[in-house]
């Protein structure tokens, strides 16, 4: 048998996973307890430490328009992981392919091809997709041609796109001796929506997107033909389907959305490439995709609690001066306890 | 004297392939026995950080360098456990699992390890292990230096290939250790108790990649940093899949990556005119290009990742 066995686990009935609560609840406040053991081992208040976090996340305009900014890569990483998984393919690559957007959002943003002012913002846009699209596709196509393993194919992946992103900016595109790009043209940049912060118009890209995505997924032929390909590849393919096609083409939708991802960091907040572009948010995708159940709109809703916790966390972190992988112990505890409650098990094979 | 360099060049270059294997071998064997009951280990990269950071931790306060070993290896094994429980007693999914296991341990890492050094406490650094040469072995031409000349550490990871092959291939824990893997249903039926080989595969599993960041850290660079392990974990993975869940050939997988790393260290050193990110990438992509090259040829144990109910039948 091949690595279909692991893929089975994506075709079970999919239903968003926020409603058996009790045991879901149990288990992040277990988590949290078990964080607050380790904040008190290094000597910080845990009671102190998570009033930061909530205040941090939604104690002002800064703290829930930030949230909101940080929806938006966990937003479309969620989705690019949630379409891959729908026709079960394990995109563990959403992180690379966000890189490879960005930097292709970054090299047509510096407008060194003296693009109009009026087509640089869509252009940057495109090319980030593209981008995006092309790196998912590849890996979606060594799958379908080789059989090769895609969740090992997709974490390599994500390393190559990562050196060379670093390349980029210690080479061809550094600036002095900070290992960054120089900055995009303003005419580049996503308009700001709200005066004041930093909510930029990436979240209405990302909230589109869910939206095109819930069609597509329920409403559309493709739609139909990629969920019975994640249901029963082998029914499919005998039923007519171009199974390795639609697989194909389902990546390179995904991995333009994580593209779209890094177009958001780029065009929307940092404004140049540089290396702390993404601090993981290919892979919290995967956890906003499956608490969304695979779902586009309940996506939405899953990546804004999981960037109201990086904020939290973030806005906790600097109070208490603790390192920024405070982020990752905590995110890590609360998800891996919800594993253990069985809150994600209906995903389970039931064959 | 230009072929007696060439010569010299050539065995330092096989004697650090061997060397920079090592870590790769220890977690690779591990992710072995655990994959063979059933168990995809994709957090086999956190243990390795985990054994890392526990070894270099406990050989700073002990001032041991075994000491820190032991614990490393203990670490590794900790975390381990925590998954088996997780993905066998609760039946969570093991890749997602897996991952966010690799977030928590990278967090808890840094985290600790910036909060106990924090400035100006510096942080430490410890002498590597000494090399042992083995006597009248290491005399050999050639061979004594490439073979004979490492750190004791690397001579375990050789017997480890040795033992796990015998335990998997000759003895009946072996063999109740496949047969979780490939048919979980009849290994019960059998009579075994398909919850706890898993579990001890999984805990032995993650204890030989805690062994693989202690040699990391304690072994061979007498340091922590976080990120240390920089992918060997994912790399084992492939290792894995490239030697056909086979210790022997393991070894030979690991030693493949040893030499790409060694080639790619010693091209760095001497001023290699291609950048050296790219340098960086080339283990990676030698994977995906072994990935290619065995994809159809290799199988998976037929049960991996899916998680077992006690009194079910799969089709």
């Amino acid at each position: 048998m091949s690595f279909e066995a692991i893929a089975r686990r994506a075709r079970g009935e999919l239903r968003p996973a926020l409603g058996a609560v009790a045991g879901p609840a149990i288990a992040v406040i277990a988590a949290l307890a078990v964080t607050s053991l380790i904040l008190l081992a290094l000597g910080v208040d845990p009671v102190a430490a998570y009033g930061h976090a909530i205040r941090g996340a939604f104690g002002d305009t800064i703290g829930l328009t930030e949230t909101l900014v940080k929806t938006v890569p966990l937003l479309l990483t969620g989705l690019a992981v949630a379409l891959a998984f729908r026709c079960g393919f394990w995109n563990i690559g959403a992180e690379g392919q966000l890189f490879v957007g960005a930097l292709a959002a970054v090299g047509v943003g510096m407008n060194d091809l003296q693009l109009a002012p009026v087509l640089l913002l869509p252009a940057v846009i495109a090319a980030g997709f593209l981008a995006g699209g092309l790196w998912g596709s590849i890996a979606g196509a060594l799958k379908v041609r080789f059989g090769a393993n895609e969740v090992l194919v997709t974490l390599m992946m994500n390393y190559i796109a990562i050196f060379g992103a670093s390349y980029m900016i210690n080479g061809p595109w550094a600036v002095g001796l900070i290992p960054q790009s120089r900055d995009i043209d303003p005419a580049a940049a996503l308009p700001i929506l709200w005066a004041g912060t930093r909510l930029h118009a990436g979240i209405l890209i990302a909230a589109v997107s869910a939206v095109l995505l819930y069609v597509l997924v329920f409403h559309t032929r493709l739609g139909f033909e990629l969920r019975a390909i994640g249901y029963n590849p082998d029914a499919s393919r005998a039923s007519g389907m171009p199974v390795g096609r639609n697989v194909v083409l389902a990546l390179f939708i995904a991995g333009g959305l994580a593209g779209l991802a890094g177009v958001g960091e780029v065009a929307g907040v940092h404004h140049a490439m540089m290396e702390s572009i993404s601090p993981g948010y290919g892979y919290i995708g995967i956890v906003v995709a499956l608490i969304g159940g695979l779902h586009p709109l309940w996506t939405i809703v899953s990546a804004f609690m999981f960037s109201a916790l990086f904020i939290g966390v973030d806005a906790m972190q600097r109070a208490v001066g603790l390192s920024t992988a405070m982020v990752w112990l905590i995110q890590g505890s609360v998800v891996l306890a919800l594993l253990a409650s069985r809150a994600f098990n209906r995903y389970a094979a039931r064959g | 004297m230009d072929l007696f360099l060439q010569v010299f060049f050539w065995v330092l270059l096989l004697q650090a392939s061997i060397s920079i294997a090592a870590p790769i071998l220890f977690a690779a064997l591990g992710e072995c026995v655990a994959e063979r009951a059933g168990f995809m280990n994709i957090g086999i990269e956190g243990m390795m950080t985990v054994g890392a950071w526990a070894a270099f931790l406990a050989a700073v306060f002990t001032g041991n360098s075994w000491a820190g070993i032991g614990i490393g290896t203990l670490g590794g094994g900790l975390i381990a456990l925590l998954a088996a429980w997780i993905c066998v007693s609760r039946g969570a999914d093991q890749i997602v699992t897996g991952i966010m296991l690799n977030l928590f341990c990278l967090g808890l890492t840094s985290v600790s390890f910036g909060a106990i050094f924090v400035a100006p406490r510096p942080v430490p650094t410890l002498d590597p292990m000494a090399v042992y040469r083995i006597p009248f072995l290491s005399d050999l031409p050639y061979v004594g230096k490439i073979l004979f000349s490492h750190s004791p550490l690397v001579y375990v990871a050789f017997a480890l290939v040795v033992l796990l092959f015998v335990l998997l291939n000759r003895t009946t824990l072996g063999l109740q250790i496949r047969a979780v893997g490939e048919k979980p249903e009849a290994a019960e039926a059998a009579g075994v108790d398909v919850f706890r080989i898993r579990y001890f595969a999984i805990v032995v599993g993650g204890a030989l990649a805690g062994l693989g960041g202690a040699v990391l850290s304690v072994g061979q660079l007498g340091l922590f940093s976080d990120f240390m392990t920089g992918g060997r974990g994912f790399i084992a993975l492939a290792v894995v899949v490239f030697a056909r869940w086979d210790p022997v050939k393991i070894l030979g997988a690991s030693l493949l990556f040893g030499l790409a790393e060694a080639v790619q260290a010693r091209l760095q050193a001497v001023g290699a005119p291609v950048p050296h990110e790219f340098l960086l990438m080339l283990p990676y992509v030698l994977t995906i290009v072994v990935l290619l090259g065995v994809a159809g040829k290799s199988s998976y144990p037929s049960a991996v990742g899916l998680p077992f109910v006690r009194g079910t039948r799969r089709n």
